[in-house]
């Protein structure tokens, strides 16, 4: 499914409760979600659950999603993200980015480049298939074992240096800083 | 203008849903008011993004949908506490993500005088490890020359103070660890007030030592 169509779907949940487009988003997320959730350690109930509990989380927040801010699986990453931590570990995460969104300054996008999404998420899936080995090794435990820098320089043994550089080149393959200029 | 922000890594932390909640609340804060690294946290949490969809789907239970279906009416248990918060006036620089962390108005909050240099409250999050309070002071006060046991992280939330050579103003962020030593002092402003989250007790200098080290212990 196309980000266009899924920033449709999550803009008719948010603006007019449609429970046909919200069907839709949980048959496609929720099996994803159960992936991530079973990625980071949940078993087969948990995981479930987990699925469940961020599709109502969406139905709840949907009506603060911005397709000019974020594309919809980055704006879906963080809703799952903090149910994983609300659920496994019990803990709040404050989160500024999931906030309404007339409620903060206004964004200073730049107006002569337009974000493409759909064509930034591509680059990105292909880029994250060519990372060498020990950068995704290391993405990996960020994301999927919620280890922060420190952690996971203490788990393989390595000077903190030299995980944020394996980050730092990871994020640079993935042209984080170069998915604003994707037009 | 904001010019001091939280170090790249600890954004990344941040975004994998890495960091433990105190330590989070501030990158929040910090977010709250800083598009920049707004844009930086969206970036990473783009990959999670890219992630969940290069992960193998795990299928969901036939009943799942109808389930989460019926339960879309239940009001969530978090509303009645949101209400509440939002009901008490509070003052405007606090931001939207510390709001549900006060008991209530950040005037009324056990503030504990400190020798007449600066004044603190803590703040209770449940379950965390860190120490967490809200530091402020009156133009002439300062928080006397101190080392530091672990990371500490600075979120200012209103007015400025001076330390190191460095002016941090109202959406500055200062991340310090065990290699730094300052003295903040509100010398240009009429009054600073901070977010402090501490990992490890302070070392304070001299004579101070004695009084100041038992109340930064953990």
């Amino acid at each position: 499914m196309n980000n266009e169509h899924l920033c449709g779907l999550i803009e008719l949940v948010g603006a007019q409760r449609d429970r046909a487009a919200f069907s839709e988003l949980f048959l496609y997320f929720g099996p994803r979600f159960k992936g991530y959730a079973m990625r980071t350690g949940c078993r087969d109930a948990e995981a479930e659950e987990l699925a469940q509990e961020a599709m109502i989380s969406v139905w709840r927040r949907a009506d603060s999603f911005d397709r000019l801010k974020a594309n919809a699986t980055t704006w879906m990453f963080a809703i799952v993200r903090n149910k994983r931590i609300d659920l496994v570990r019990r803990e709040k995460y404050p989160s500024a980015e999931l906030e309404e969104v007339e409620q903060r300054p206004a964004d200073t996008a730049d107006p002569g480049v337009t974000y493409d999404a759909a064509k930034a998420g591509e680059v990105l899936r292909q880029a994250l298939k060519t990372l060498p080995l020990e950068q995704e090794q290391v993405m990996q435990k960020a994301f999927f074992e919620e280890k922060s820098h420190s952690v996971i320089a203490e788990e393989l043994q390595l000077p903190l240096g030299t995980v944020k550089s394996r980050i730092r080149l990871a994020l640079s393959r993935l042209r984080i800083s170069e998915l604003e200029a994707y037009a | 203008m904001i010019r001091h922000h939280p170090p790249l890594d600890l954004l990344f932390d941040y975004a994998t849903g890495s960091l433990p909640e105190a330590v989070a609340l501030t990158i929040a804060v910090h977010l709250e008011n800083c598009p920049e690294c707004r844009k930086t946290v969206g970036q990473i949490e783009s990959v999670g993004g890219a992630l969940l969809e290069t992960l193998p789907p795990v299928e969901i239970a036939d009943h799942s949908l109808d389930s989460v279906l019926a339960r879309l009416d239940e009001p969530p248990a978090a509303q009645r506490q949101t209400a509440r918060v939002a009901s008490v006036p509070q003052e405007p620089f606090v931001p939207r993500v510390m709001r549900p962390y006060l008991k209530g108005a950040l005037e009324n909050l056990p503030w504990r005088r400190i020798g007449g240099l600066f004044e603190e409250a803590l703040l209770p999050i449940s379950g965390a490890a860190q120490r967490v309070s809200i530091v402020r002071a009156r133009n002439g006060g300062f928080v006397p020359m101190h080392g530091h046991g672990g990371p500490e992280y600075l979120a200012v939330l209103s007015g400025g103070l001076r330390s190191n050579g460095e002016t941090l103003e109202r959406g500055d962020y200062a991340y310090s660890n065990a290699s730094d030593f300052h003295e903040p002092v509100v010398d240009a402003y009429d009054e600073c007030v901070c977010l402090l989250v501490l990992e490890a007790p302070l070392k304070f200098s001299g004579s101070y030592g004695e009084t100041l080290d038992p109340l930064y212990q953990m």
